[in-house]
C-alpha cells in the first residue's frame, strides 16, 4: 500500500507541468531511411539561405519556426545522399524526407568536407549504435542475424562464451545491463539459454548501447544501457518482409490503417526444433527402450501501432511476447519448462513548439519461468518471476541557443516471485513448499543541460536522483553525470565524462552463464544497492574527409556492494536467498580503440580493447582480489563488408579474446564415506579464477546475394561460422581414466568445444 | 516427403556432432599435500578414523597415508590414543587406518575433542557431539508399471530445530553400490511427517537396505560441499566451491553418526 501511495504521489508530481506555446509558420516532418523506413535521428536539416538548422530528434522528427520566405532546404545524414529542395513557406508545411543510402550506385562516394559528423560534435561518448541493416550483412550463427552479437563486435563489449548473447560491458556482469524496448524493461534478453537474443531484427529500428557517460534519463543498472527502438509501420503503403532459415522463419507485415495517420507493424518468428524432434519421436515410438527426444522451440511476436493524432501529437503502442518452451513426455513422466518476457509500452509524444517537446510513457514488463515435473503420483512445480508497472515522462526544452535542457522522471512498481516451489503426492502424503513474494518501488528524477559554451567547448551536465523502497527500507542516491567536449579542430574532438549509477535490483546467478532460472532480487536492509563510478576520457578523429573515424577511450570503473555467493550457496529453492549472498567490490580499467571506415565499397571496423577486471570479497579467496571470470586482457574484432556489385556483398569478421579466468582443482583426495564403502575421488579447488582458458579466436564469412524482382527484392545470405574450424574452449575439466580392471590409471585435463565450422543459408524477402 | 526428413535428420546429426572434447595440457601450480580426515563417532562402536593426504590433481600417485601420526580423542578428560591399524569395516565396507579398542559412549551431551600431530609436526584439532537418531516410522513400496518398486519411508521431523537427513537405499547388502542417496535439510518440509522416496529399481523380493541418517549440520555441509566439488568438475554452469570442513589444520569431517536402518524384502504389487 505504501508503495502505491508513493507511486501515485510521484506520478502526480511528474505530470503537473505547464508550458507556453508560440505561434509561427512551421516547417516540420520526419527524416527516414528510404529503404528500411526507419527514422534517422540526428539528421541535420539546414535552411541554407537563412543560415539556420536543426537536428532531427530521436524519432527522426524536426520542427522549426521560420519567417515566410523562399527556403533552400538541405538535409544531411552520414552515409546517406544529401537531400535538397526549395519551397516557399507561407503556411505551416510538412516535409517528410526519405534519404537514400550512399554507395548504392556502386561508385565510390566523395564525402564533402563540411558534412556534419555528430560523433565529433556531441559531448556524448562511450555509445555504440547499430541498425539491423548493418547486422543483416554480417555472417550469422546458424544464419540467425542477432543484434546483441553484433554489439559484441564493438570494443568494450564482450561476449560471455561461445555463441552466446550475454554482454559484459567494461567489467560489468550480464545482470548489470539495462535492456529497454521502447522504454519498457526487458529482464531476460535471451532465447535458448543465451544462444539467441529476443530482439527480432526485422522489428527493430536501431539499438543504442551506452557503456559509460550515461545520460541522466537512464538509471538502474551499473554497466550499460541497451536502448532498443522498434520500427514504426509504413504510413503510406503495405509492406512485408521475412525469411526462411535453417532453424527459424520469420515474417513482418506493416502498413497504414489510416493513410499518413495510423500505421501498424507486426513481426513474428518461430524455431523448428520441436517439429523435427517430434517427427523423429513418432518414427521411433514403440521400439524397445524408446526414449523420446525432448521438444524445444521459441517464438516471439513484436507489434507496434503508431498514430499521428495531430501535427503535434503522436501515440505509439508497443507490444512484445516471447516464450521458450521445453517439454519432455514419456509413459510415466512429464517435464515442462517454459520462460519468457511480456512487454508493453504506450507513449504519447507532444510537440509544444520548436523548442519544447515531451514524451509520456506507461509501460509494463513481466518475466517468468516455470518448471512442472510429474512422475506418476509425485509432482513438483518451480518458478520465479518479476513484474513491473511503470510510468515515465521526459521533457526536451531548448531554452536558448546555448542551452537545451532535458528533465523528467520515472516510477516503477516491482513484484517479485522468488523461488516458488511446491511438491507433493496426489494424495497429500508428501508436501514440500517454499517461495517468497516481495514488492518494491523505484523512482528517478533527472535534469540535464546541454550547454554550448563556445564553438569549441561544450558541456553536458546532469543529475539524477534515484530512490528505492522495499519493506520499510528506503534507499536514495545522487547520480551526477558530467561530460565535456573540446573541439580541437573541425575533425578532432577530445572528450571526458564521469557517471555514477545505482542498481537496486540484483540477479542471483551462480553460474558462469545467464540462465532462465536466474532470480531477480530487490535491495533489502541486508542487501544494499550496488553503486558504480566511471571516469572516461577519449579522442574522436575523422580522417580523410570523414571517410574514416578513429576513436580512443580510456576508462576506470569502481563498483561497490557487488554480490557473489557463499561456497555451496543454494539459489534454486531458498526462502532466505540473501543469506547466501556475500558482498564485495569490483573495479575495471582499460583502453578501447576503434577505427571505422564508413563509406565506399569497402566498409567495416577494427576494435581493440585492453582491459583488467577485478573482484574482492572478504569471504572468497581469503579476501585477496581475483580476476572476474570475464576479465579479458585483449579483445580484438575486425569486421569488413565489401560490395562486389549491386547484387553481391561479401562480409567477414575475425575476433580474438584472451581466455576466460576459471577455477579448476589443483589437488585431489579420496574419501570413503561419500557414499559409504566406496573410495571416491574429490577435487580440491585452488584460488578463485586462478586458471586461464586458451584464447578464443574465430573467423566468420558471409555473402549476401540480392535479387531484384517486380514485387520487391529478396536475397540469399550464406554464412560460414568458424571458417578455419578452430576448436575454441567452452570449458575445461579433469577426467579420471580407468583401465580394463576399472581401476584409476591416470588423470588428464580435457577441453570441451561447442561449435565447429557451420555453414548456413537464409532466404530473405521484402516487398 | 521422405527426402525432406532425410535432410532434416542430417541437419540434426550435424548439430549433435557439434560438441567435441580433446585432451589438453593444463599448466598446474605447485600444490602442497594436505591431511584428509574422516572420523564418524557411533555410540557403541570403536573409535576409528581415516587419515590420508591429498595429492596434486595430475600426479601419478594415489593417496598416501601417515602411519606415524599421533591421534587422540579426548572425552570428558579421558584421552584415548588411536593407533595405526588399516582395516575395512565388515559391515559398511569403509576403510579406516587408525583404531582404538575403546567404544564410543552413549553420551549425547558431552563434547569429543580430536587432536592429531601429523608426520610433519602439524597440529590438527576438531570437536563434535553425538546426535540422536531419527526413527523410520514405516516403509511402503511404490510400484511403476513395470512392477519395479522403490521404498517410500515415513518419519517425523522435529519442527522446532533445524534437522539434516541422509536417506540411503541399497540392494542385497551394505557393501553394494547405493541405489538412492538423498541428502536434505528440513527447510522445505510443510508438515511434521516426512516422506522420502527413491528410484524404482527393485524387483519383488529383492533384499532392500534402508538407512536414514540424522546428520549434524557440519556433516551435512561437508557432504554437500564434496558433492558440489565433484559435480563442478565438468559442469560449465557451476561455481566450484571449497570443501566445508569442521577440522582445523586439515580437510575432513569429525562428527557423530546416528542412523536408523531397516532391511526388508521388496514386496509384490
Amino acid at each position: 500500500m505504501t508503495n502505491k501511495i508513493f507511486f501515485i504521489f510521484f506520478i502526480s508530481l511528474l505530470f503537473i507541468t505547464s508550458l507556453s506555446q508560440a505561434q509561427n509558420y512551421k516547417l516540420s516532418g520526419y527524416v527516414k531511411d528510404a529503404g528500411f523506413d526507419f527514422e534517422l535521428s540526428g539528421a541535420f536539416i539546414e535552411i541554407t539561405n537563412l543560415k539556420k538548422g536543426i537536428y532531427a530528434d530521436d524519432n527522426g522528427y524536426f520542427e522549426i519556426s521560420l519567417p515566410s520566405d523562399t527556403l533552400h532546404i538541405k538535409v544531411e545524414y552520414l552515409g546517406y545522399k544529401t537531400f535538397q529542395k526549395t519551397i516557399y513557406l507561407n503556411k505551416d508545411y510538412v516535409l517528410n524526407i526519405n534519404l537514400e543510402e550512399e554507395g548504392i550506385e556502386l561508385e565510390e562516394v566523395e564525402i564533402k568536407g563540411n558534412k556534419v559528423n555528430e560523433n565529433i560534435l556531441t559531448t556524448q561518448m562511450s555509445v555504440v549504435r547499430i541498425t539491423p541493416k548493418e547486422a543483416a550483412l554480417l555472417p550469422a550463427f546458424f544464419g540467425e542475424v542477432d543484434l546483441l552479437k553484433t554489439l559484441q563486435l564493438k570494443p568494450g563489449i564482450q561476449s560471455g562464451g561461445e555463441g552466446t548473447t550475454g554482454l559484459y560491458v567494461r567489467g560489468g556482469g550480464p545482470d548489470q545491463n539495462l535492456f529497454l524496448l521502447d522504454n519498457a524493461i526487458v529482464y531476460n534478453p535471451n532465447h535458448l539459454f543465451g544462444f539467441f537474443s529476443v530482439f527480432n531484427p526485422d522489428a527493430v529500428r536501431n539499438i543504442d548501447l551506452y557503456k559509460g557517460d550515461f545520460p541522466a534519463n537512464y538509471g538502474g543498472r551499473l554497466s550499460s544501457v541497451v536502448d532498443v527502438t522498434l520500427r514504426e509501420g509504413d504510413k503510406n503503403s503495405f509492406k512485408g518482409s521475412g525469411g526462411l532459415g535453417l532453424i527459424s522463419s520469420r515474417l513482418t507485415l506493416e502498413g497504414p490503417i489510416v493513410e499518413d495517420k495510423l500505421s501498424f507493424i507486426i513481426s513474428g518468428r518461430r524455431t523448428y526444433f520441436d517439429l523435427i524432434t517430434n517427427q523423429i519421436n513418432r518414427w521411433q515410438e514403440g521400439q524397445p527402450n524408446f526414449s523420446p527426444i525432448p521438444a524445444y522451440f521459441f517464438y516471439d511476436l513484436n507489434g507496434k501501432i503508431s498514430w499521428n493524432v495531430t501535427k503535434k501529437d503522436k501515440i505509439t503502442l508497443t507490444g512484445y511476447l516471447g516464450r521458450d518452451q521445453f517439454g519432455y513426455t514419456s509413459r510415466n513422466t512429464n517435464f515442462d519448462f517454459d520462460w519468457g518476457n511480456t512487454v508493453s509500452a504506450l507513449t504519447w509524444s507532444h510537440y509544444y513548439n520548436e523548442n519544447v517537446s515531451s514524451d509520456v510513457t506507461l509501460f509494463y514488463s513481466d518475466y517468468q519461468y516455470n518448471i512442472e515435473n510429474r512422475f506418476r503420483t509425485f509432482s513438483f512445480n518451480l518458478g520465479s518471476g518479476i513484474k513491473n508497472y511503470g510510468a515515465k515522462i521526459d521533457y526536451n526544452h531548448k531554452i536558448s541557443p546555448r542551452h537545451t535542457i532535458k528533465y523528467g522522471g520515472q516510477a516503477l512498481l516491482h513484484d517479485f516471485e522468488i523461488g516458488r516451489f511446491q511438491a507433493g503426492t496426489n494424495n497429500g502424503g508428501v508436501s514440500l513448499g517454499a517461495g517468497t513474494d516481495l514488492g518494491s518501488s523505484e523512482y528517478g528524477i533527472y535534469i540535464t543541460d546541454d550547454f554550448i559554451y563556445s564553438t569549441r567547448l561544450r558541456f553536458n551536465t546532469g543529475l539524477r536522483v534515484s530512490g528505492f523502497y522495499n519493506q520499510g527500507q528506503f534507499y536514495s542516491g545522487l547520480e551526477p553525470r558530467i561530460s565535456g567536449r573540446y573541439l580541437v579542430q573541425d575533425n578532432i574532438s577530445i572528450k571526458a565524462s564521469y557517471a555514477r549509477m545505482y542498481q537496486y535490483l540484483h540477479l542471483a546467478s551462480n553460474s558462469g552463464a545467464t540462465l532462465p532460472t536466474d532470480i531477480w532480487y530487490p535491495s533489502t536492509t541486508l542487501t544494499r544497492p550496488q553503486k558504480s563510478d566511471q571516469l572516461a576520457a577519449g579522442i574522436s578523429i575523422d580522417l580523410k574527409d570523414n571517410k574514416y573515424s578513429l576513436t580512443n577511450e580510456v576508462y576506470y570503473k569502481w563498483m561497490d556492494r557487488q554480490i557473489d555467493f557463499k561456497d555451496g550457496a543454494n539459489l534454486f529453492v531458498n526462502d532466505e536467498l540473501e543469506n547466501e549472498f556475500v558482498y564485495g567490490r569490483g573495479w575495471s580499467y582499460g583502453n578501447e580503440i576503434y577505427l571505422e571506415k564508413k563509406s565506399g565499397r569497402t566498409t567495416g571496423w577494427i576494435g581493440y580493447t585492453l582491459s583488467w577486471t577485478w573482484r574482492q570479497f572478504d569471504e572468497i579467496n581469503d579476501g585477496i582480489k581475483f580476476p572476474a571470470r570475464y576479465d579479458r586482457r585483449h579483445d580484438i574484432s575486425v569486421v569488413a563488408m565489401h560490395k562486389l556489385s549491386k547484387r553481391v556483398t561479401l562480409t567477414g569478421t575475425w575476433i580474438y579474446g584472451t581466455g576466460n579466468a576459471v577455477t579448476l582443482p589443483i589437488g585431489r583426495m579420496v574419501l570413503f564415506d561419500i557414499p559409504p564403502g566406496q573410495a571416491t575421488v574429490v577435487p580440491v579447488y585452488g584460488d578463485r579464477n586462478s586458471f586461464r582458458m586458451p584464447a578464443y579466436h574465430r573467423m566468420d564469412i558471409g555473402l549476401v546475394w540480392k535479387f531484384f524482382r517486380k514485387w520487391g527484392e529478396s536475397d540469399l545470405t550464406f554464412s560460414v561460422y568458424n571458417v578455419y574450424n578452430r576448436r575454441n574452449p567452452y570449458f575445461l575439466y579433469f577426467d579420471e581414466e580407468v583401465n580394463a580392471n576399472q581401476q584409476s590409471s591416470r588423470f588428464v585435463g580435457k577441453q570441451v568445444s561447442l561449435f565447429p565450422l557451420i555453414p548456413s543459408v537464409t532466404y530473405n524477402f521484402r516487398f | 516427403m521422405i527426402k525432406r526428413y532425410i535432410y532434416i535428420v542430417s541437419f540434426l546429426a550435424v548439430l549433435s556432432s557439434c560438441t567435441s572434447e580433446k585432451e589438453v595440457v593444463i599448466p598446474m601450480p605447485d600444490y602442497e599435500n594436505e591431511p584428509v580426515i574422516e572420523c564418524y563417532l557411533q555410540p557403541g562402536r570403536n573409535y576409528r578414523l581415516t587419515l590420508t593426504r591429498s595429492v596434486p590433481y595430475l600426479s601419478e600417485s594415489n593417496i598416501s597415508e601417515d602411519p606415524n601420526a599421533i591421534v587422540t580423542i579426548n572425552y570428558q578428560g579421558s584421552i584415548d590414543t588411536l593407533h595405526y591399524f588399516p582395516h575395512f569395516d565388515t559391515l559398511s565396507g569403509n576403510y579406516y587406518n587408525y583404531y582404538s579398542p575403546k567404544t564410543v559412549p552413549f553420551d549425547f551431551n558431552s563434547s569429543f575433542y580430536l587432536h592429531i600431530i601429523d608426520k610433519n609436526g602439524k597440529e590438527i584439532t576438531a570437536n563434535t557431539r553425538l546426535i540422536q537418531p531419527v526413527k523410520i516410522d514405516s516403509v511402503e513400496f511404490i510400484y511403476n508399471d513395470r512392477n519395479l518398486s522403490y521404498p517410500q519411508i515415513y518419519f517425523k521431523d522435529n519442527p522446532t530445530t533445524a534437522n539434516f537427513y541422509r536417506y540411503m537405499v541399497k540392494r542385497d547388502s551394505l557393501h553394494e553400490a547405493v541405489v538412492t542417496d538423498l541428502i536434505t535439510d528440513d527447510k522445505l518440509l510443510e508438515s511434521e511427517l516426512v516422506v522420502l522416496g527413491g528410484r524404482p529399481r527393485f524387483e519383488p523380493w529383492d533384499p532392500v537396505f534402508i538407512i536414514l541418517y540424522h546428520l549434524t549440520r557440519e556433516h551435512y555441509e561437508f557432504l554437500m560441499s564434496t558433492r558440489e566439488a565433484r559435480s563442478a568438475n565438468g559442469n560449465p554452469f557451476s561455481q566450484p566451491s571449497q570443501i566445508r570442513s569442521n577440522i582445523k589444520g586439515a580437510i575432513g569431517i569429525f562428527t557423530g553418526l546416528a542412523y536408523d536402518m531397516k532391511v526388508l524384502p521388496a514386496t509384490t504389487p
